[in-house]
């Protein structure tokens, strides 16, 4: 049987459905014609029909109650320990963190120094400066990430953060924009924004960062 | 198949409540995800009761980060991804803590419970599939099992693992793929 990869090719391009049984009409001609993607084919097909019958792991009633009373005991140490209060996610680390590189990069800009008011399109730090601000944790975090680092994959996630940085002049501004990043990646979301800023990067960083990453 | 929640009240209803300090609200939110938030947890981790610290610890940020979730996304999509995300970092944690030789053991910890009316085959079918599962990256496991496991759409599945919607089909593709080589060797 002659070998042939063009339905391989097709699945790692990524472009099927929800399903690897969706196929366009055109590689639906070619599997009648090539007898070693309609194997494939078939083989693929019936194991992902299989998988897709699992059920998945649930906790016991015992283990469903060990979690509620580990949380609910958890919660309860907490609040007697800080209370509740509109001020608590100022006290996030990661908060702080953002916080203190929002007004650290304010502060380089020098959006205090004068009554003018910021220019909408103030520059981007320099990828060298960020790099360089980059800590440990933040590039022990970013190993999630290696793939998309590497292969510069990461681009279709950049937004405006960077530019918000150095745009927010009021520090009401920065708190609802830091709690917005909280709030869209959950406990991830410093690290993911610097990955945004890291998109910024020049090929020089790029290769600090693979030899960092090796 | 987990199926999402059915209780009287709706979900909003409850987030809302959980979020201006409703214990009970927050208990119902708790009780309606936590199957799969565990499922997904026992995945990435590979161990039962690793599942049920990073279930807890997942629960605990959700109850801290509440008060400013605004429902840009689902909330369901929101906790699978803060689900993915201490699982990832829990299991991070492991690997450095237990040396490589441990692994195969903590492998065989999960308790894979076959529904009552698998045939002995079935079982040992279902055996070999989640056997060759948990022996995938954990990329690739994450992806399969919210995709086979927890019916979530490529798009979902993107979203929370913070990836690109073909990044993740092609992940999916390779998991198929490795599980069928596995399987076919098992059977053989």
């Amino acid at each position: 049987m002659r070998r042939c990869n063009k339905l391989e090719r097709y699945y790692e391009s990524g472009r099927f459905g929800e399903s690897l049984n969706e196929l366009p009409d055109a590689l639906k001609k070619h599997l009648v014609a090539c007898q070693a993607c309609r194997e494939k084919h078939k083989e693929i097909i019936e194991i992902e029909r299989t998988l897709l019958q699992l059920d998945p792991d649930v906790p016991g009633s015992v283990a469903r109650a060990r979690i509620r009373m580990g949380v609910l005991k958890t919660i309860d140490t907490q609040e007697k320990h800080i209370g509740f209060s509109i001020f608590q996610p100022l006290l996030n680390p990661r908060f702080l963190s953002a916080a203190a590189m929002i007004i650290a990069t304010l502060l380089l800009y020098g959006v205090y120094q004068s009554d003018r008011m910021v220019t909408p399109h103030s520059p981007l730090k320099s990828p060298e400066t960020i790099l360089t601000q980059i800590d440990q944790n933040t590039f022990s975090e970013m190993e999630h990430y290696n793939d998309q680092l590497i292969n510069q994959d990461f681009g279709t996630l950049a937004d405006s953060s960077l530019l918000a940085y150095t745009t927010a002049s009021m520090d009401d501004e920065i708190t609802v924009y830091a709690n917005e990043l909280l709030l869209d990646d959950s406990d991830d979301v410093y690290s993911e924004d610097i990955l945004q800023v890291v998109t910024e990067f020049d090929e020089t960083d790029w290769d600090d960062l693979r030899r960092y990453l090796s | 198949m987990i199926e999402a929640i059915s209780v009287n009240i709706p979900e909003s209803r409850l987030i809302q409540g959980a979020q201006s300090g409703d214990a009970e609200a927050f208990n119902q939110l708790m009780e309606l995800h936590m199957d799969r938030v565990y499922a997904i947890a026992v995945k990435i981790v590979k161990d039962s009761s690793e599942a049920e610290d990073v279930t807890q610890e997942v629960f605990i940020t959700v109850y801290n980060k509440l008060s400013g979730f605004r429902g840009d996304s689902s909330f369901s999509t929101w906790i699978y991804r803060v689900t993915v995300n201490r699982a990832l970092r829990h299991l991070k944690k492991l690997k450095r803590s237990k040396p490589a030789d441990d692994v195969s053991i903590f492998d065989s910890q999960v308790d894979h419970r076959p529904s009552p009316e698998d045939t002995a085959v079935e079982r040992e079918k279902s055996q070999l599939l989640r056997d060759a599962m948990d022996r995938l990256p954990e990329k690739q496991r994450t992806v399969l099992s919210l995709r086979v496991e927890h019916a979530l759409p490529f798009k979902e599945i993107a979203s929370i693992m913070g990836r690109s919607v073909g990044g993740v089909k092609a992940n999916y593709f390779h998991a198929v793929k490795k599980i069928q080589s596995a399987f076919s060797k098992g059977v053989s």
